[in-house]
């Protein structure tokens, strides 16, 4: 086990035609950024649930990233105003209970701003570098896991 | 000669048995209601006359609402490596302070869990648990021991049991090998009286015959009564999880590509999808369907299988019900029906 | 109270005499003197049967989702403003016709026992819409957002750290009862989502993990459709607070969205629409 230096695992819900597109941007462009993000696909930010966040942090994530296209640009038109009020509540409610804003990140990044991505994944990913693992979480998980 | 102790002596018993490592269960004043809880301190045994009974049953230190029974990891090549968690490993247990009720609670699920098959995991917490009981010297509104078979002062399930006199001492009555094992492995802490002084016992007058219950159940599985109870269970489990003797249970597999773990987790027959088929098809669908079934379960299978009720009277089903369904009053009802 | 009390018995024999409606949802005597009990009642002479006291706490529009009650054609509900609040989100999401219930308003000057805190911030003594009305409402109308806001403060104010131990002391107390969801008329999904299991999203197991996500959910379910009648919290045997999650989100919506379900059964939720100038403040 290369246990050596911790790093976080921060799991990224984006939408495939604003953020996936931009991440690819990144990726075509040579744009360095760290790896302790997995990226997931769906079609919009308005189909993730924030089920999938709570998922996420039931499987060892860290950190959740969930982003999409900018308000008025969705591919479905209204997705990402649905989302938006979705995560607004979510959001409350998560601080409320305890959990650090730093943990779950929202933005909006474009298919052309492959840039801000790689900008933006190093930053969230140093956020919760900074934070440490989720301890909480993994606490909860503790009476679950098969080993440990 | 009678044996005694003091209620400042019953907590220096807490005291001593929570210092040689066991867990002691009594009733203790939490967010202002008085539950089973398992002390840290003597000092937060709650005086018995200050609640008629705790919030929640005692089964819950037997059969917990949620257990890991299983262990299971996935290793390479395939294999997998099973735990399974040992009961026998947690420390032994006093219940200081049991409702007569609730301790005749445990000679009841003793029957279903070692009917088909002896369950490990009540069974060997139910070895390690001391029952040391008092007796009510008050009843509630929505008490009815009395109406199936028990009472204020019922010895059924207790190892040792106490009455309060007069003078707020207890006396001491030891039941069991267990019970006296207990008395004798703390004799500093009982005193022997001459007189066994003036006890206070409930007075609760059976509100129904049971005996006339299972003979109308046995013909009236297609009663109109059945509806009219019904139309207002929320179909929760409330009743269900406070009751001392219900214990129905849900096994879950909960786990990922690594591993997981299996649980037995607490069920309710009132809940709607309980007997939901794989196929879809729900022979209860109805919630009138699920209420009869638990008056059925309770007061005719249950006898069928074990010679007993799955009932004692305790009230809590009614006390804690969202919507007061009073069971209490529906046997009232039925009894009456019989004689009609 | 025992002048509204024959008044609400006569409005609903009456209306099962005329068969506006074969079934009235009401109040019924309950198992000790501090307690009702619903009850439904369809022939005029059970109406003696039904009481209007300060225990006639149960939410009734729970029951008008349920299958035995839609199988009428049209049934009264004894609705207190609380209760008719929850009606009008029924009818806004499609669960319940508006002519199919006829509104039986109870001027209401709040309840006893451990509804009584809710009841004196109330804003609905006179319930928002009805078809009769039974009394006049004495006691002055209150704010309901201050309800329980002393208390949110009070948590928002600790740190993130001590926010989580709170809670997670709140959640170990749940023993997975679903007594908060079944009270609530708003909670009428016929499979919830912690009854789907392919996949399990939400465990059913009463272990921190679970109860968390369970009431954490449920809370997120019901953001913007609350309307605060503390049924859940009046029905929960572990006395788990559920009232200060359900109005802090309330709090939320109101603040983000400027609105505040119960109110209006013609309104919009909150949560279904949107507005494009929405707030951006989270989103880099």
């Amino acid at each position: 086990m290369n246990e050596a230096k911790w790093q976080p695992k921060i799991i990224a819900f984006v939408c495939n035609w604003c953020t996936y597109a931009g991440a690819d941007l990144a990726g075509t462009s040579r744009l360095k950024y760290d790896a302790s993000i997995r990226v997931l696909r769906l079609p919009c930010t308005g189909r993730i649930d924030p089920l999938f966040v709570l998922s996420a942090f039931e499987r060892g994530a860290d950190g959740v990233l969930v982003s999409g296209c900018h308000p008025n640009d969705c591919h479905y038109n209204t997705g990402n105003f649905h989302a938006r009020r979705r995560w607004i509540i979510f959001n409350d409610l998560l601080h409320y209970t305890g959990i650090d804003p730093k943990r779950v990140q929202f933005s909006w990044v474009s298919a052309a701003e492959g840039q801000k991505w790689a900008t933006l994944v190093n930053s969230v990913v140093d956020d919760v570098r900074q934070l440490g693992p989720f301890q909480r979480y993994k606490a909860m998980l503790g009476e679950q896991q098969a080993h440990g | 000669m009678t044996t005694v102790i003091s209620r400042a002596d019953l907590v220096k018993l807490a005291d001593a048995l929570l210092a040689q490592g066991t867990s002691v269960i009594a009733p203790s004043l939490v967010r202002g209601r008085v539950e089973y809880a398992r002390l840290a301190s003597g000092s937060a045994l709650a005086p018995d006359s200050e609640y008629i009974a705790p919030a929640l049953s005692l089964k819950e230190f037997l059969f917990p609402r949620t257990e890991p029974i299983l262990r299971y990891a996935y290793g390479p090549g395939g294999k997998v490596t099973t735990s399974s968690p040992d009961p026998a490993a947690e420390p032994p247990q006093v219940v200081l302070g049991a409702r007569p009720c609730d301790a005749a609670s445990l000679p009841i699920l003793d029957k279903i869990f070692s009917w088909d098959y002896v369950d490990q995991f009540y069974f060997k917490r139910r070895e390690r648990t001391t029952v040391v009981s008092i007796a009510c010297a008050a009843a509630g509104p929505n008490c009815y021991c009395t109406s199936v078979g028990y009472g204020p002062d019922s010895t059924s399930g207790s190892d040792v049991l106490l009455r309060r006199r007069d003078d707020g001492r207890y006396n001491v009555e030891t039941l069991t090998a267990k019970g006296a094992a207990l008395v004798r492995a703390h004799s500093a802490l009982f005193a022997e009286e001459s007189s066994a002084g003036t006890v206070k016992i409930a007075a609760l007058p059976a509100s129904f015959p049971l005996g006339k219950i299972k003979p109308w159940l046995d013909g009236e599985f297609q009663g109109k009564l059945w509806d009219g109870l019904a139309a207002k269970c929320l179909g929760c489990g409330t009743c269900a999880f406070v009751c001392p003797t219900c214990h129905c249970f849900d096994i879950v597999d909960e786990g990922d590509l690594a591993g997981g773990c299996r649980r037995k987790n607490w069920d309710a027959c009132a809940f709607c999808q309980f007997t939901r088929h794989g196929s879809g098809h729900n022979p209860r669908s109805r919630q009138d369907e699920r209420y009869r079934q638990r008056v059925m379960h309770k007061f005719k299978y249950y006898v069928e299988k074990f010679g007993t009720a799955s009932c004692v009277g305790c009230g809590r089903c009614t006390v804690l019900c969202p919507v007061d369904m009073n069971l209490k009053g529906v046997l009232e009802t039925i009894a009456k029906e019989g004689t009609a | 109270m025992a002048d509204r009390q024959d008044e609400m018995r006569k409005l609903a024999a009456g209306l099962l005499e005329r068969g506006e409606v074969s079934a009235v949802i009401g109040y019924g005597p309950g198992s000790r003197p501090d307690r009702t009990t619903p009850l439904v009642v369809t022939t005029p002479a059970q109406c003696a049967e039904l009481v209007w006291n300060e225990h006639c706490t149960n939410n009734l529009a729970v029951y008008l989702t349920r299958a035995e009650v839609q199988q009428h054609a049209k049934v009264a509900l004894i609705g207190k403003g609380c209760d008719v609040k929850s009606l009008a989100g029924l009818i806004q999401e499609g669960q319940v016709e508006r002519d199919r219930v006829v509104v039986i308003g109870m001027a209401c000057d709040g309840m006893a026992g451990s509804m009584a805190p809710l009841c004196r911030h109330c804003d609905v003594h006179t319930p928002p819409f009805h078809d009769h009305l039974v009394g006049v409402a004495t006691a002055a109308n209150g704010d309901p957002a201050a309800f329980e806001k002393e208390e949110i403060a009070r948590i928002e104010a600790l740190t993130p750290a001590e926010r989580w131990a709170e809670w997670q002391a709140e959640f170990a107390r749940c023993i997975r009862c679903y007594a908060c969801r079944q009270a609530c008329p708003l909670c009428y999904c016929k499979t919830c989502i912690v009854e789907k299991n392919q996949p399990q999203w939400i465990p059913t197991s009463a272990h921190d993990l679970g109860n968390f996500a369970w009431n954490i959910m449920r809370a997120l379910h019901l953001a913007g459709r609350c309307v605060g009648c503390g049924a859940c919290d009046r029905a929960c045997p572990q006395g788990i607070r559920l009232s200060l999650l359900n109005r802090k989100l309330a709090e939320t919506v109101a603040a983000q969205f400027n609105y505040r379900p119960g109110y209006d059964a013609a309104a919009k939720p909150a949560m279904r629409i949107f507005d494009p100038k929405d707030s951006d403040e989270l989103f880099r």
